[in-house]
């Protein structure tokens, strides 16, 4: 019986399908807002689905210089560990006795598998251009991985434990991690990780359409370029997800809760659209040198504040 | 440097084997003869400091004239060079030695008219389709007076069917 | 009608490749995605890669340095394709008809679902174009 729960829970809600739904309708909200500051009327709301069914009924065209069975793996590997995060996430917010102690740093290592599946998939492309956006998604890796880590680090530090049903419990009393001066200043490194980590606008060096034609996506077509296209709306629900419950208080569907948790999902999603809007792309050692430089010593100094207990 | 000192610079060194005229508030022409082709180029690019822009060319029936544009960028005139290279076998120094960016201007003049340009470090054509012939020169006045083109017109269209209004008769070719 | 063929008539993706035109019409295509004309509203996105296209958007004649490169992307991309000549120069080589380097318009090598014509065309002609494509399917 337990095992069926799981697998409801891991497939259906709030696993695959729901955050597939909410993913997408994220993705959707971002083109609209996208529009709307471009003074266009954007597409409607059903526009990501429409891609996505699209998608599943193109010819699936494997390159014959591209590793097969890797080329046609990769994108459901990232698919499994988006969703795995994303279950996490969703559990512990709404039943927060499913948490346990280290899940953070489970999180936090299954949330990189989405970024290695696009990098793998990319080199067994086969083409030149493929291995480019490869070799530059690795480096951003390597860029954005370490405010990322310090910055998480920042609020299980101030709280004393590494599971996230401390946390909670911690901001529940004590206010959000964001009312004190390590927290926002933790939040601003994670809202820039996180545009990174999602390849958007001003970090989609990885991806970049006109540059070097589409980089790690470049040879996907059909079936495999939705599970890629997925893979980016998941996430897209996860990392604001993500930063929410480690700074924000969580969401909760209790009462009127679900309304300012409606309404903080959203204000970071604005805020991640808004960035991407008005920013042009920067090139890796850029990229590289922003996260090494000014985003570490930001999360190194909401580090120490909070160790001294700001 | 102003033009007036500009042309008297370059008259009082070449003297008699170039012809200066001036047509126009922004244009200065140098009719030189072929032998001082590259002295006049750095003369232009070194000592009078002008900036190389780009280079044409055109195919009059006796011959190839060539032609150079020097622009002083913060007087807001060209400085254009020409010289006459004649057939058969039009031949020319290249400035490429002097002024590296000539390379590629020069070898779209030898695709396209046969000019030869002798010390140039790598003549060969720039934009040419790799399935074309090697002696294909479509600019060339004897090419284009027979009205040679690629693609042969067997639908019996002419120019005046098209002016005219009227409806093409063959099919698309 | 199958689901997949319902959603491709909701968001078509356009690649467009450019074989030897003036780039007028490149900056028309251009011109639709500004707000004026709009054209994500109906799904149309410009994507950087053959592979994930629904739509080829040919413009200019034929050259012939370009003719192997157009065939191959041809060939890549992923049915069902679409293929649009755009253009006066798509359709028929328009003013370029005698050039030295021009081998023949669009359709004298790989089918041709639609043609746009116009010198360039103009956006509310581009869309007419696009919804005709889409109504074919």
């Amino acid at each position: 019986m337990e095992a069926v729960l799981y697998f409801v829970r891991y497939l259906v809600f709030p696993g695959f399908l729901f955050s597939a739904v909410v993913g997408l309708l994220t993705t959707w909200v971002d083109r609209k807002v996208s529009a709307r500051v471009q003074l266009r009327v954007g597409p409607p709301w059903y526009q990501p689905f429409a891609d996505t069914f699209k998608l599943l009924g193109k010819e699936v065209v494997v390159p014959a210089g591209a590793r097969h069975t890797g080329f046609l793996l990769m994108p459901v590997i990232g698919l499994a560990a988006a969703t795995l995060a994303s279950t996490i996430l969703w559990l512990v917010n709404l039943r927060p006795e499913t948490s346990f102690v280290g899940d953070t740093l489970v999180v936090l290592y299954v949330m990189t598998i989405p970024a290695l599946a696009l990098i793998l998939g990319g080199s067994a492309s086969g083409n030149p251009l493929g291995a480019l956006g490869s070799a530059r998604e690795m480096k951003l890796l390597f860029g954005y991985e370490l405010p990322l880590v310090i910055a998480v680090l920042t609020s299980i530090v101030k709280v004393g434990s590494f599971s996230f049903e401390k946390i909670l419990i911690y901001q529940e009393y004590n206010g959000v991690m964001l009312g004190s001066v390590s927290g926002v200043l933790a939040f601003i490194v994670m809202i820039f990780c996180a545009q990174a980590k999602l390849g958007f606008l001003p970090f989609d060096i990885a991806e970049a359409e006109t540059e070097i034609a589409g980089g790690t996506h470049i040879e996907y077509s059909g079936g495999p370029l939705a599970i890629v296209r997925l893979n980016t709306a998941i996430m897209y629900l996860v990392l604001p997800l993500f930063i929410i419950t480690l700074f924000w208080g969580g969401v909760n569907f209790v009462g009127w809760r679900i309304l300012t948790s409606v309404l903080k999902y959203v204000a970071i999603v604005v805020i991640m659209v808004l960035i991407k809007n008005t920013n042009p792309r920067v090139r890796i050692d850029q990229a590289v040198r922003f996260f090494w430089g000014p985003m570490f010593a930001l999360s190194a100094i909401a580090m120490i504040l909070a160790i001294v207990g700001y | 440097m102003e033009r007036e000192e500009v042309k008297k610079r370059i008259a009082a060194k070449f003297g008699a084997k170039v012809k200066i005229e001036e047509r126009s508030p922004r244009r200065v022409y140098v009719y030189a003869e072929n032998e001082i082709w590259t002295d006049l180029a750095r003369f232009l690019f070194d000592d009078l400091d002008a900036r190389f822009d780009t280079g044409a060319a055109v195919d009059d029936r006796d011959g190839v004239e060539v032609m150079f544009f020097f622009p002083f960028d913060r007087e807001h005139y060209y400085v254009t060079i020409k010289t006459f290279a004649a057939k058969p076998n039009p031949t020319l120094n290249s400035i490429s030695p002097i002024i590296p960016g000539a390379k590629w201007i020069e070898r779209e003049m030898f695709e396209m008219y046969e000019v030869n340009f002798r010390n140039h470090p790598d003549l060969r054509p720039v934009l040419r389709a790799d399935t074309r012939p090697a002696d294909f020169y479509p600019a060339k006045r004897e090419v284009k007076d027979s009205h040679e083109t690629v693609r042969e017109r067997d639908d019996g269209e002419t120019r005046a069917d098209e002016t005219a209004g009227r409806a093409p008769k063959g099919k698309n070719p | 009608m199958s689901l997949a063929l319902k959603a491709l008539k909701k968001s078509p993706w356009v690649f467009h490749v450019n074989t030897g035109a003036c780039n007028n019409c490149d900056i028309e295509i251009l011109d639709c995605l500004t707000p004026r004309f709009d054209v994500e509203r109906f799904g149309v996105l410009l994507v950087g890669s053959i592979r994930h296209a629904d739509v080829l958007l040919i413009s200019g004649p034929v050259t012939q340095n370009i003719l192997p490169r157009l065939k191959r992307l041809y060939e890549a991309a992923p049915r069902p394709i679409k293929v649009v000549a755009f253009g006066a120069c798509g359709c028929r080589c328009g003013i370029f008809r005698d050039g030295y380097n021009i081998v023949g318009p669009i359709d004298k090598y790989i089918p041709v679902d639609a043609y746009i014509p116009g010198c360039p065309p103009k956006p509310e002609t581009i869309i007419s174009g696009i919804v005709k494509v889409l109504n074919q399917l």
